[in-house]
């Protein structure tokens, strides 16, 4: 009494509190609307956490035991970043040389006494996979046996590799290649006996035995282990030598950023970050789920709101009980969001290891005060989320409360007109944020758009209900429930359109990634046809290949017709195929952009624009074609370009003319195509015409192929170089792998099967869109849960009436319908514009570089939105299974 | 022929020791025209009695028939088709759907019945204008008097073609005069032919009934039937 | 009740003989109470007396009208201006017979009171059909006005043995001894809560 602040403090929780053990049922469901989304965040935070290597525990990653990294890059000073990362010379020469060949005696003068030297390698290469694929792989030369690598690399099983055709491979590569481990030509080959695990880095990781890497790297590089470890001075040092140093001592102690001469990375990174769109759309789901929990609590509470009121309760009581109750169930929401989060992190580490981040985690650990901000974060957001309940509660008429009258929300014009103007300035802001690549600007007009979207919902309802009048009584009786509550289905229904529109955005760019390798995809042959390259002039091909070679194709894809296919070869050499004929496009259309690099963004811009310049951009999916410089007629059009009918009567004519068959409209200028003549030993450039006929690229793949004519006229040879099988499907991983054997016995090139653009393969974004749908699914399921908690009373009076309890589930099933539906609706709406704002603005930032990266296409996730539809089935399902068939035996009152 | 006939019935909630006898064997008819009237102390049993009679709640022993059907043979929907067509129900906080205007609710039963939207509407118009509220058919029930809304779930209670019309305490939450007038409306039905069964602690609403009994603790203890003449009642003057 | 003032009041309508007076009186309490003719005369001769009503000339018929004097007018209207004081009521029989039944043994305390109660509701229940059916003038509500006030009466001392049985007569544990004489304040108050 002494303190009256904090008595009506003290009894407003107190109220709370007695509030939510009454109605357990709605103050679970509060409790798991915040919970869920709490979850999500503390499962991030926590995975962040354990991700994020402390200083000692990535030097350790990066060098074992040793204490330093050592790198002899010039034979000039140079000076490098505190990590050893980037380097540039102290003195810009012209004749700029590195420091090739340094032997481990010329780094050990430079080093302290007794120190030890082991040396490493790394180099990619090409290998087959276990299906026959061409894989550039990581393949590290080091002695596992060597207790200095501990921490780096570790050997999980089997021996370290000593012999020259001996390989540890990671357990992805070991999946990916299996136990034995080719180059393409064969002529290397590995035989597994252990596996090995960079705790860095979980892909395909090889490591042969000191000396085994096929293709050395110019560098030696060397672990190094020093009497005594190498500070900053100590790298400055080495520095002034050329050696580029990282060192365990600066890592974990780095040098003030003063007396580091050069800083990695020059900060030109212009790509978006994608984070902080994900962690504000984030809370704005937050709050948007939590909103509806306490909305329709204050609704069912406002009889004894009102009673409080009655009995001398202030507006200032009334609000304090509403937000007591916000803080008590946003506390409860938040402590079991964050223990089922930890645990989750925790237990599925493992998982996330291998499949999200592809490293170790560096320990179990959460960090206390991340944890404690998610929390404060809930609090808050319960908070936020019940103060509008709680005006409305203290603003309502308590006589109206008392008497239990449902009072009626007719939509305010003015509401309308604001929500409309804030999706509308949100949008604006979102553009402006894509425009200027400012991600702030872009979270926050997205949240605006779908805060004004939200204020939009009532009227939206509305006006659905006023179509509803002739329905039959279930829906017709869900609609008007749903437009006259508005004040609790309003919130329901943004919380259903929050999660959605997340789920949206994130099936926006999964699909938009996989149209754009689409797009990026070259296709070489007709889809799943396989063309063989017999790899005239190479080591392995004999006289006898080309036999051999048909023979197997014949064998591997009996039915399958094989066209031969002939290349141009020099007519002094008939191996080479350096002898080639290219079709090139005109001065007048080239992209501009090739030859002048662009310098102001408006260039960019304009050369985004210029169709010429489609092509000059960097892609996914490249591609060499299996043929260059291919010479043929009908029957190689048909093989290698799939086309037939009038288009293949047409292509073939221009070829007997002597033409050329092109894919790119541009290298056809006036009906006439030129061609580049390439000779090694002739440098003196020549070019030939002749007409061209043009193949639409969107629908046949494959190359150029010019007229026997040509070559003539060019002075080369024809031979045929290889084979092209006309399958009437992909041929399966069985058959290929096969294929692949029977070629590399024959001498040939690995064939080549056209398979279609590769898939997305970032799981992340799976297991994104995964838990986002299972959320979107929760927040459906209890928004509408709540919501039909308001109609259950209705239900009784129902079954009283004699409604059977067919009409009762549908009453339900409506209920959840409309309001599942319509927040699916808007969420759709919201998550499409969240998406493509995003995309644009990923597009937009990265135009700054050119030639530019092919831009993420605007699509439309029609497969994923397929699935939304899910949602309201889901949430009418579960609607219709929970709703009691049986009749309500509890009395209305007591008699 | 009679309406509605409880033979025997027991109901009792929960078992064991904590086992609640709220019917002890009772037996019950009600004819047509015949408007019968239950009261009793709380927790005498009056509404589950009234429960009972309307399918809401099944019998733990014994038979409850309605126009000669025994209501606990029925399935779930043979139930629900039973209190849609035969049976009215009035409701002390008379439980209109909030949603639905006056004439919706009023048509519910018989849309529920099958009957189509208009056909229903029109019937239910005629039966609000039958209790002389045909102008309140586009209210919407938060729009009305409590008064008025009884008299809608009255019209509800009483539309198509039922035989039996349960009202518990239909008159609870209204004063005096609305209640005179809801009672009114339901004797007219009674007395057009349906059977009434009214539950009630208020004599003076007992007073419009044809028959009262007295329930105490689960049993009728009384009843009291017509009598011959309003003379007996003349008592002189002292 | 007193039948003086009634006829007072009825002759305030035009005069009237003694068979005009007992039929207005019973249209007018909607035939709940019948009055003996020999009763009206009574009570004319002592208003006569009085000089409240004055006799007019015999008609054709033999009867013989009285009209009401300004005396009797004033009288009127001085009873309709007081209020009915309870004390000047008579007694309350069945408050009086429920004291003694309480406290005299071997009487069935709640049978007492049931019977009186379904006497009650079939009290009403005759009530409400005669308000039903319109038994007295359909022109003069005034019989309505009786009939409620039983109907109200009755409906309150139906109340009152409700309330006596939910809490009075519950406690009795053992009879009072013979000697005791009821207990006179029990009768009045509950009739008050039928108002």
């Amino acid at each position: 009494m002494k303190l009256p602040f904090l008595g009506s403090w003290r009894t407003a929780l107190r109220i709370a509190r007695r509030g939510m053990i009454r109605a357990k049922g709605r103050s679970a469901l509060v409790v798991a609307m915040i919970a869920v989304p709490v979850c999500g965040l503390g499962y991030a935070a926590a995975s962040y956490d354990m991700f994020t290597l402390t200083p000692a525990e990535q030097a350790t990653r990066v060098m074992g035991q040793a204490d330093a990294i050592v790198r002899p890059i010039r034979s000039d000073p140079i000076v490098q970043d505190a990590i050893g990362e980037y380097w540039q010379p102290v003195v810009e020469r012209e004749d700029d040389f590195l420091a090739t060949g340094v032997t481990e005696e010329q780094m050990l003068a430079l080093l302290p006494d007794g120190t030890r030297l082991v040396p490493f390698r790394e180099n990619t290469l090409n290998l087959l996979t276990a299906t026959g694929g061409l894989v550039e792989a990581e393949m590290t030369e080091l002695d596992l046996a060597d207790p200095i690598h501990r921490g780096r690399a570790e050997l999980l099983d089997g021996r370290a590799p000593t012999a020259p055709g001996e390989v540890a491979m990671s357990r992805a590569a070991r999946e990916r290649y299996g136990d034995t481990v080719r180059t393409p030509d064969g002529s290397r080959v590995w035989t597994a006996v252990g596996t090995v695990e960079f705790p860095a880095d979980l892909g395909e990781r090889l490591v042969v035995a000191p000396g085994g890497l096929p293709v050395p790297p110019g560098l030696n590089v060397w672990l190094a282990d020093t009497p005594d470890p190498v500070l900053w001075s100590g790298v400055r040092d080495l520095n002034s030598s050329g050696v580029m140093v990282t060192s365990r001592a600066v890592l974990i102690d780095p040098p003030d950023p003063s007396e580091v001469p050069v800083q990695g990375g020059t900060g030109e990174n212009t790509t978006l970050s994608l984070v902080p769109v994900v962690v504000g759309l984030a809370v704005l789901e937050i709050v948007l789920l939590a909103g509806p929990a306490f909305a329709v609590g204050a609704r069912r509470r406002q009889r004894s709101l009102a009673l409080v009121a009655a009995n001398g309760g202030t507006r200032a009581h009334l609000r304090r009980i509403v937000l007591a109750d916000g803080l008590l169930l946003g506390l409860a929401g938040a402590v079991i969001g964050l223990v089922i989060a930890v645990l989750l992190a925790a237990l599925g580490r493992p998982l996330a290891e291998e499949l999200l981040v592809g490293a170790r985690a560096g320990g179990y650990r959460f960090d206390p005060p991340m944890l404690t901000g998610i929390v404060v974060l809930a609090m808050v957001t319960g908070l936020l989320a019940a103060a509008v309940p709680a005006f409305t509660a203290a603003r309502a008429d308590v006589v109206t409360a008392l008497t239990g009258r449902r009072g009626v929300v007719r939509s305010k014009r003015r509401w309308v007109l604001a929500g409309l103007a804030l999706a509308a300035c949100g949008a604006a802001i979102a553009v402006l944020g894509v425009r200027t690549v400012e991600v702030q600007l872009i979270v926050v007009g997205l949240a605006v758009v779908q805060i004004g979207l939200v204020l939009c919902t009532p009227a939206l309802v509305g006006l659905v209900a006023r179509l509803g009048a002739m329905l039959p009584a279930a829906p017709r009786i869900a609609l008007r429930d749903t437009a006259r509550n508005r004040a609790s289905a309003a919130p329901a229904i943004a919380a259903v359109m929050a999660a959605v529109a997340g789920t949206v955005a994130i099936g926006v760019y999964l699909t938009s990634t996989v149209d754009r390798n689409r797009n990026d995809h070259q296709q070489l042959l007709p889809m799943g046809y396989v063309a063989v390259n017999f790899g005239l002039g190479s080591d392995t091909y004999t006289a006898r290949t080309p036999e051999l070679a048909r023979a197997a194709l014949g064998a591997a894809l009996p039915g399958a017709g094989l066209t031969e296919v002939s290349e141009t070869v020099c007519r002094y050499d008939r191996t080479s195929t350096g002898c080639q004929l290219v079709p090139v496009r005109t001065a007048a259309q080239t992209c501009p952009g090739d030859e002048h690099p662009p310098a102001t963004p408006a260039e960019v811009d304009a050369l985004t624009a210029d169709p010429r310049c489609a092509g000059s951009r960097i892609g996914s999916g490249l591609a060499y074609p299996v043929f260059i410089s291919m010479i043929g007629g009908r029957d190689t059009v048909a093989a290698v370009t799939g086309a037939s009918g009038s288009v293949l009567d047409e292509a073939a004519a221009v070829l007997d003319r002597g033409g050329v068959v092109v894919r790119d409209p541009f290298l056809i200028d006036d009906g006439l195509v030129t061609v580049a003549v390439s000779d090694p030993e002739n440098a003196t450039e020549r070019t030939l015409t002749a007409p061209g006929y043009l193949l639409d690229p969107a629908t046949h793949p494959g190359g150029n192929i010019l007229s026997a004519a040509l070559a003539e006229k060019a002075g080369f040879d024809v031979v045929v170089t290889g084979l092209v099988a006309a399958t009437t499907a992909e041929p399966p991983t069985r058959t290929v792998d096969g294929l692949n054997a029977a070629l590399a016995a024959a001498g040939t090139r690995s064939p080549v099967v056209e398979s279609g653009p590769v898939g997305d393969e970032n799981p992340l974004l799976y297991v994104l869109a995964a838990a986002s749908a299972l959320i979107t699914l929760g927040a459906a399921a209890v928004a509408t849960g709540l919501a039909a908690a308001d109609g259950r009373a209705d239900l009784s009076t129902l079954a009283a009436i004699g409604a059977s309890p067919g009409i009762r589930r549908l009453l339900s099933i409506s209920q959840a319908g409309v309001i599942a539906g319509l927040g699916s609706l808007l969420g759709v709406t919201a998550g499409v514009g969240s998406g493509f704002a995003v995309l644009a603005a990923t597009n937009l930032s990265r135009t700054a570089e050119w030639p530019p990266p092919s831009p993420y296409p605007l699509s439309v996730p029609w497969l994923n939105l397929l699935s939304i539809l899910i949602v309201p089935v889901v949430a009418m399902l579960g609607a219709g299974l929970l709703t009691r068939a049986r009749l309500p035996i509890e009395r209305r009152r007591p008699t | 022929m009679t309406v509605l006939e409880f033979r025997d019935v027991h109901r009792t909630h929960g078992d064991g020791e904590s086992a609640v006898h709220a019917l002890r064997g009772v037996h019950l008819t009600v004819r047509p025209g015949e408007l019968v009237a239950v009261m009793g102390p709380s927790g005498s049993g009056k509404s589950t009695l009234l429960n009972l009679a309307g399918g809401l709640d099944l019998p733990s022993h014994g038979e409850v028939l309605v126009e000669g059907v025994a209501l606990d043979t029925l399935s779930h929907r043979g139930l629900a088709e039973v209190r849609r067509r035969t049976i009215g129900y009035v409701f002390q906080d008379f439980n209109l759907l909030p949603s639905l205007t006056a004439v919706e609710n009023v048509a519910l039963p018989l849309e529920l019945d099958g009957t189509g939207i208009r056909e229903a509407r029109r019937a239910a118009l005629s039966a609000l204008g039958d209790i002389g509220i045909a102008d309140l058919a586009r209210r919407f029930p938060d729009e009305m008097s409590g008064g008025q809304q009884q008299r809608v779930a009255i019209a509800r209670a009483l539309v198509g073609d039922r035989r039996l019309v349960l009202a518990d305490e239909p008159t609870g939450a209204l004063d005096s005069q609305t209640g005179e007038l809801v009672l009114r409306v339901l004797r007219d039905r009674v007395d057009a032919g349906a059977a009434g069964l009214l539950v009630t602690h208020e004599a003076r609403h007992a007073g419009w009934a044809d028959r009262v009994i007295f329930l105490r603790d689960g049993s009728i203890v009384d009843t009291s039937g017509p009598l011959a003449s309003v003379t007996d009642l003349l008592e002189p003057t002292p | 009740m007193s039948i003086r003032n009634s006829l007072l009041a009825l002759l305030e309508r035009g005069p009237m003989h003694g068979y005009q007076l007992r039929a207005a009186f019973e249209a007018s309490v909607g035939g709940t109470w019948s009055l003996n003719i020999g009763q009206v005369y009574t009570t004319l001769s002592r208003l006569e007396r009085d000089e409240l009503v004055a006799a007019l000339p015999e008609n054709d018929e033999g009867q013989r009208p009285y009209e009401i004097t300004a005396r009797g007018r004033t009288e009127l209207n001085q009873w309709f201006a007081t209020p009915i004081d309870r004390a000047d009521r008579p007694r309350d029989e069945l408050a009086i017979k429920l004291a003694l039944a309480m406290t005299t043994p071997g009487v069935d305390l709640a049978s007492v009171v049931q019977t009186q109660r379904v006497a009650g509701i079939r009290a009403l229940q005759e009530y409400t059909r005669l308000k039903v059916s319109g038994g007295g003038d359909p022109d003069d509500p005034s019989w309505l006005l009786v009939l409620e006030a039983m109907i109200f009466q009755t409906e309150a001392e139906i109340r009152w043995l409700d309330f006596c049985e939910a809490t009075i007569l519950r406690k009795r544990t053992v009879p009072v001894p013979k000697t005791d004489a009821p207990v006179a304040a029990r009768q009045t108050g509950p009739k008050v809560a039928g108002a």
